[in-house]
């Protein structure tokens, strides 16, 4: 009996350690994965780990920050900027911002995570795009574009606001689960950081950290052929031409958009509008409808928020591009130069004078 | 609902809580009916109602036959069970499979008959429960057990979760008699449940659906692949199959044990044997004493002659070889198993004549060289089993015997090698019976961290893309 009793009481105590330790290595998973977000989030992660170093470098420069889609994470390159250099101690600190595979949505959500970090900038340049305006992103494209465990419970509300109600409810699934076995959750971050082997099945490595610089530029790759070059841009002119025919402004762009553009004047921080390059052929396959639409749509913004819009469509000649849409590093250092000097100086030198706090 | 998915923990950590917080057993009995329902039904509703539907008809044949006096009577209700239960298994499982053997047969004679394709859905553990029947009702007619005359404990019977889909394919008189007694909470039980289940989700997770990932495109395209890539997919899968396979029944007898149930091991080292008779006693312990005791010896068993035995050890292996699946491969894996157990009956008589080459059989060395000729002699039925058909099957085993060129295995190899001596360390290790011993000695906190590592790392080296289990399709 008595040692019935001694096998039992060994029994309930084992069971109880191995709970308390699986609950530590949870734990434990969890802190680190916030800790290190450039592990956790790998395109996300890593701008605000970089942006965070920059920061404490020299926490008196002014932060201009770019949002958008990969057209801006490969066409805006701080680095070429003559007035932001990145070992400066003066003058601004320009930082791309952009996510690849993006919209309005995440940058919203962005921009919302940077002021959590307490990263507050001065100045803010949004992408539009009228395609991306066309359609609402599903949770799918979602959580491939960030680590949802990341998010805190408020930014878990503010991207339902763009889910689809009837996924709300999976979406809160996915963030508690991650929340619950982080070490589960995590398994292909946590062993790419520790035995990148071990990955089965092998995966692609993800791109969108890779060739990734400093002030958040991403050059996926730096030169194309000619003939590549029109295989792509008819491609993505194919891929897209459907949506530019029946272009109308989806209600959750236009939320987002409408919502960064609130935030910035709530926090008081300089907002303008940008339209990044395309290249002749794909600009040509904007029908007249769309392009006064779409120009209607930015008068309407700026009037209604009192911001600048650039309209960068036609800065950069067709050989700057890699698919029509994409710059080349070359593109990149022509578009931001000249960002630099035609947007940036003079409406720096305009009546308000400076960048706005 | 697989056993390691979160829809299975969530759905077995409410009935774990429904169960013990009821008073009653009766009321215990209705909730793993309703779950286990549940849990079928998960996959297809109406195939539950299929399984509902023979079980509630083998309940009422056996109350027959139990009661009938008359041998004709009760040999005809037998007669009548054996049919249904086998022909709702060909009907579901096979006729596809004959049709078209039938249809290629023609061909080949030259006749251009075209035979339907019946669209039918395999229920799911469909094998299992049918020979759970059958033993039933084999057991009731030669009055070793009496018939159940409470439905639910009968339903329960075939149809609790932890075994359904699966097996072990459990024996009336090991488990109605446990249905009927009351359970009350045992830690140790608990603990011991925990235990099981918490290796099968680490063989599975962690070394199963890994192994996959070097087995699968090999076995997709044996003519890309060279050599080194043959063997490392046929250990690979030797290894998938066998933690898949081991895991699943290991949480299927954890799960049973969290609830106060047992069930009977299924598992018992297999690798570990010195030849292929006692691999069949230690792989699918469950399938192959089922084998034994409803096939092999109604046939006749060994005591007719050395003749018949081999005729009924070929019938009762190749019958089993199907039992697994509707292809001509599985046939062929099991004929060579047959093969091979009648080749050993004739090497074990043989070596009776020459003591001296027996006792060197029998020496340290002697033994690894069995176990590894034996484990060969495995592998090689793996490859039919695993091939989708004879070509594949070929193309794998002439890589195997001699250089290939081709590709490389198709997922760096580094996990691969440190996962086979892990396993080959810890079966040593079972062998040896040392886990035991050195679980029995360790202090709380640190068997309990031994635990949660496990676990830690079954959970951290699961593959991104879950894979059902392989017997699952059986």
């Amino acid at each position: 009996m008595e040692a019935k009793r001694r096998r039992s009481r060994r029994a309930r105590t084992t069971l109880l350690w191995g709970v308390i330790w699986f609950v530590v290595a949870q734990v434990v998973s969890g802190f680190v994965m916030r800790s290190r977000p450039e592990l956790a989030d790998r395109e996300f992660g890593r701008k605000i780990a970089d942006l965070r170093r920059l920061r404490s470098q020299a926490p008196n420069r002014p932060l201009v920050v770019m949002l958008g889609s990969s057209r801006v994470a490969t066409g805006f390159r701080p680095a070429s900027l003559r007035s932001a250099a990145p070992n400066a101690t003066t003058g601004p600190l320009v930082y791309n911002f952009a996510q690849v595979g993006s919209g309005p949505e995440m940058a919203h959500l962005s921009l919302f995570r940077l002021l959590e970090a307490h990263i507050r900038p001065d100045w803010v340049f949004v992408e539009y795009w009228a395609p991306n305006w066309t359609t609402e992103r599903s949770l799918k494209e979602f959580s491939d574009q960030i680590n949802l465990g990341c998010l805190t419970w408020s930014d878990l509300r503010l991207l339902s606001s763009y889910v689809k109600s009837s996924r709300h409810h999976t979406l809160k699934r996915y963030w508690l689960a991650r929340q619950i076995v982080p070490l589960y959750t995590n398994r292909s971050t946590i062993l790419e950081a520790l035995a990148p082997r071990w990955i089965v099945p092998a995966r692609e490595p993800d791109h969108r950290s890779q060739n990734l610089d400093a002030l958040g530029w991403w050059s996926p790759r730096w030169t194309i052929s000619p003939e590549e070059r029109g295989v792509l841009s008819e491609r993505l002119r194919h891929h897209y031409e459907k949506r530019l025919r029946n272009y109308r402004t989806k209600p959750n762009p236009d939320r987002a958009l409408r919502g960064i553009l609130a935030l910035c004047r709530r926090e008081e921080i300089r907002a303008t509008i940008i339209v990044l390059p395309e290249a002749d052929d794909f600009r040509s396959a904007y029908p007249s409808a769309t392009t006064e639409s779409a120009n209607a749509y930015l008068e309407t913004l700026r009037g209604e928020y009192d911001v600048e819009v650039v309209d960068a469509r036609s800065w950069v000649a067709t050989d700057g591009f890699m698919d029509g849409q994409h710059l080349l590093p070359s593109g990149a250092q022509v578009f931001s130069q000249r960002l630099e000097s035609e947007v940036v100086q003079p409406l720096l030198a305009g009546p308000e004078g400076r960048i706005r706090r | 609902m697989l056993f390691c998915s979160q829809a299975f923990l969530f759905f077995f950590v409410v009935v774990f809580l429904a169960y013990w917080a009821s008073p009653s057993n009766r009321l215990r009995i209705g909730i793993l009916l309703v779950a286990s329902f549940y849990f079928y039904a998960s996959w297809n509703k109406w195939l539950a109602l299929v399984i509902l539907i023979s079980t509630a008809f083998d309940y009422g044949l056996a109350l027959g036959m139990e009661r009938s006096q008359s041998p004709r009577i009760r040999r005809g209700l037998l007669c009548l069970s054996l049919t249904a239960n086998l022909g709702l298994l060909i009907y579901f499982k096979y006729v596809n499979f004959f049709l078209d053997s039938l249809r290629e047969i023609l061909h080949s004679l030259g006749s251009e008959v075209s035979l339907p394709l019946l669209q039918v859905i395999l229920p799911i553990g469909i094998s299992f429960y049918t020979f759970e029947a059958i033993n039933y009702t084999v057991d009731v007619y030669r009055r070793r057990v009496p018939a159940e005359r409470n439905l639910a404990h009968f339903l329960l019977f075939i149809t609790f979760f932890p075994h359904l889909v699966a097996g072990p394919i459990v024996r009336s008189r090991d488990f109605l008699p446990q249905i009927r007694r009351t359970k009350r909470w045992d830690w140790s039980r608990m603990h011991l449940g925990a235990q099981f289940f918490l290796i099968g989700l680490f063989k599975k997770l962690a070394i199963a659906d890994r192994m996959a990932a070097f087995a699968d495109p090999v076995f997709a395209q044996p003519e890309s692949y060279g050599s080194y890539a043959a063997w490392v997919a046929t250990i690979a899968y030797a290894l998938q199959i066998y933690c898949d396979f081991s895991g699943y029944s290991d949480m299927a007898i954890g799960c049973a044990h969290l609830l106060g149930y047992k069930l009977s091991p299924n598992f018992n080292l297999p690798y570990c044997s010195r030849n292929v008779s006692e691999f069949w006693r230690r792989w699918h312990i469950s399938l192959s004493s089922w084998l034994r005791d409803y096939l092999f010896i109604p046939l006749g068993g060994s005591r007719r002659g050395r003749w018949r035995t081999c005729m009924n050890l070929m019938v009762t292996m190749t019958l089993g070889g199907l039992w697994h699946g509707a292809n001509w491969t599985f046939v062929a894996w099991g004929a060579l198993h047959g093969g091979l157990l009648i080749g050993h009956r004739a090497l074990r008589e043989g070596l009776k004549l020459t003591p001296y080459l027996e006792r060197l059989l029998r020496t340290a060395g002697g033994t690894i060289l069995r176990v590894i000729v034996t484990l060969a002699c495995v592998c090689v039925g793996w490859v039919f089993f695993r091939a989708t058909t004879f070509g594949g099957a070929l193309e794998i085993l002439r890589r195997l015997s001699a250089p290939h060129e081709g590709l490389p295995p198709p997922v760096p190899t580094d996990s691969f090698w440190v996962t086979l001596m892990i396993v080959a360390s810890c079966q040593i290790l079972a062998y040896r019976g040392l886990w035991t011993k050195l679980a029995a000695r360790l202090p709380e906190p640190v068997l309990g961290f031994a635990y949660a590592s496990a676990l830690s790392l079954a959970l951290l080296l699961a593959s991104e893309a879950g894979q059902p289990f392989v017997y699952f399709q059986f």
